[in-house]
């Protein structure tokens, strides 16, 4: 069997630190993956270095075959796209001029954007439903919206890779039913979706496969119903959950336990987890 | 409003472009008309063009000559060229950090550039290689400040516009402190140093013009062709990389460019402040923020702005001449002053 995504044992090391130990994982197109777990898990750190934006001290990811680490930027360009966890807009920019941003790797750097590129771009702005603020700065629109700007710039790209680091992070609870619309109709499409998310429930609505990260090392990974486990939830998450069960899906749906919001305990023993870091360490992870 | 603004203004950037170098073309004949001996412009023109086709000029009165081609003309063009260089290399830094408040003066480049072609005056090495030793100095000296100024605001992420601001006010104080001490340790020649850090370009002559211009076009072809990259680089490093972006070669690019350009003006017009700051913000608040129009854009309205400012320089307190310093200071600080107040309340 063929993957798209091949993640071969890759161990993430900052400084002394595994932020990631031991990972693999493998996903084919058209697949949707939920990274979760705890602040500092090494979430984004794991997405990161799929996206070959930092190294791995051990292990490969390959894309097609061909190991990110020594894709050149364009070639990667082409076959990963990334929203980052903050997107931050540049001043004197429309929201067309930073989706479009998405096309440079597609041009030499004298061409002009061509009817192509302008057709993908519309497209992407209408599939955000942001084609209204076009021609707005985008430095002037809310968090929210700037995360949108952030997901048609990804789809602009048109890449077999779509990652997205906590894609509803900023958004309204119709948004971020939208954004996770957006990400299905891209998987019918064949693209990969790999998402870090904090929300459980979007995540086992959105993902067929979710790894569960804690400490940097995978708890569990597998279909919704096989991860989501109350006590292993509980136990990766330091704290107390009540759990839902649901006629229409074989997992329960999460919510927080009423003593865990105030019971001192559940916070220290969350905190905890980073206290074999340092302060700067911590920082980066989180 | 303004989006609209900028919306229209960027299907029409070669129109804007072609008024941006007519302009150009005024002010350079009005900075050749003014002077002790003012010329009229029919005269201006008319020997100009005598003289750009190779024409006879013997129908012109030969002081009349001398002083427009030998003296006015060399002058003018340095200016025109070094605001240009100043204006582009503003907005290139600007972009480069990420900071709209950086300017070869703010962040300490002009000041290590001022040094460097101090250390290439009193240390020998004009007098032995000639006037490119000036630029050459100054392009170590200016370079040396970048590396230091990022050195000093590394931290962990990108660097932040205040860290870079405060290494730069800090490292350029230090480069001004030792130029001092090297003017003072000069004995006779102090006062023409001094003329020439104040940015004086009374006595400047084609040689300068011809290196100045040579610095100017490598660092604009290095800035043009990695002005649309730019544009990815101001969203961030990492983000830019994942728009396919070589994030190293674009940066050192812009290093590269704006430093060459920033040192040629300092060598040949001492340290002239603000004009880096000022143009290209002015620029982005009416046409936008991409770096492909910007860079061009600033080239031409920055010489603009300095051709104005060296004809205030020489007219005001005619026929004292004023340091064309102190003319784009007394302009530049209030504005800076603005844009930091009012960048402070936005955040």
């Amino acid at each position: 069997m063929t993957y798209l995504l091949d993640v071969q044992d890759i161990t993430i090391t900052f400084g002394k630190k595994h932020v990631v130990s031991d990972l693999s994982l493998q996903a084919k197109a058209g697949a949707f993956i939920a990274v979760i777990g705890p602040n500092g898990a090494g979430k984004s750190s794991l997405l990161r270095a799929i996206a070959g934006v930092i190294p791995c001290s051990s292990g490969t990811i390959t894309i097609e075959g061909v190991s990110v680490a020594d894709m050149p930027a364009p070639q990667r360009a082409n076959r990963i796209a990334v929203v980052p966890q903050q997107t931050y807009m540049p001043f004197g920019f429309s929201v067309r001029d930073v989706v479009g941003m998405a096309r440079y790797a597609f041009r030499p750097w004298y061409a002009a954007q061509d009817e192509n590129d302008e057709a993908i771009i519309d497209a992407a702005l209408q599939e955000c439903e942001i084609t209204q603020f076009a021609d707005l700065d985008a430095s002037h629109l809310s968090g929210g919206e700037q995360q949108r700007v952030a997901v048609a710039r990804a789809i602009a790209q048109q890449t077999k890779v779509l990652i997205l680091d906590e894609p509803t992070a900023h958004l309204d609870l119709h948004h971020q039913a939208a954004i996770l619309r957006i990400a299905h109709t891209l998987t019918k499409r064949g693209v990969l979706v790999i998402a870090a998310m904090h929300d459980l429930n979007l995540a086992a609505a959105s993902a067929q496969h979710i790894v569960l990260l804690n400490n940097g090392r995978v708890a569990a990974q597998g279909s919704p119903s096989v991860v989501l486990q109350q006590s292993l939830i509980e136990e990766v998450y330091r704290t107390s959950l009540v759990c839902i069960p649901r006629s229409d899906a074989p997992f329960p749906h999460f919510v927080l336990a009423h003593q865990s919001l105030f019971s001192t305990q559940a916070v220290h023993a969350t905190d905890s987890s980073l206290s074999s870091y340092t302060p700067r360490e911590k920082e980066k992870l989180e | 409003m303004i989006q609209r603004l900028h919306h229209t203004l960027r299907h029409h950037s070669r129109w804007i472009m072609l008024l941006f170098i007519i302009l150009l073309g005024l002010g350079l004949i009005i900075g050749l008309s003014v002077g002790s001996v003012p010329l009229g412009f029919d005269s201006v023109v008319s020997i100009l063009w005598h003289w750009l086709i190779g024409a006879s000029l013997a129908q012109f009165p030969s002081s009349t000559v001398s002083i427009l081609v030998t003296i006015r003309l060399p002058r003018v063009l340095l200016v025109a060229l070094t605001g240009a260089a100043l204006s582009t290399s503003g907005a290139a830094y600007q972009g480069l950090f990420r900071n709209p408040l950086a300017d070869p003066y703010i962040i300490g480049v002009a000041s290590g550039a001022g040094l460097g072609a101090m250390v290439a005056v009193i240390a020998g090495p004009v007098r032995t290689f000639g006037a490119i030793a000036m630029p050459v100095g100054a392009f170590v000296g200016a370079i040396g400040v970048v590396f230091a100024v990022t050195l000093a605001a590394r931290r962990q992420g990108e660097p932040r516009t205040q860290d870079i601001v405060l290494a730069g006010v800090a490292i350029g104080t230090l480069a001004s402190a030792l130029t001092t001490f090297l003017m003072i340790r000069a004995g006779r020649q102090a006062g023409q140093l001094l003329a020439f850090l104040l940015g004086s370009a009374s006595s400047v002559g084609w040689q300068a013009v011809q290196i100045v211009s040579v610095g100017l076009v490598i660092g604009m072809a290095c800035l043009l062709y990695v002005a649309r990259d730019m544009n990815a680089l101001l969203l961030s490093e990492e983000q830019a990389t994942m728009l396919g972006i070589d994030v190293k070669r674009v940066r050192l690019l812009i290093v590269f460019g704006a430093t060459v350009m920033t040192a040629c003006a300092v060598a040949f017009h001492g340290l002239i402040g603000f004009v880096g700051i000022i143009v290209p913000h002015a620029l982005r608040l009416v046409f936008g923020g991409d770096n492909r129009s910007l860079i061009p854009y600033a080239a031409c309205v920055g010489a603009f702005f300095l051709l104005a400012a060296d004809i205030l320089a020489r007219t005001i307190q005619a026929p004292i001449e004023i340091p064309l310093g102190i003319v784009t200071a007394c302009i530049g600080s209030p504005i800076f002053l603005f844009l930091l107040l009012r960048r402070n309340r936005s955040q």
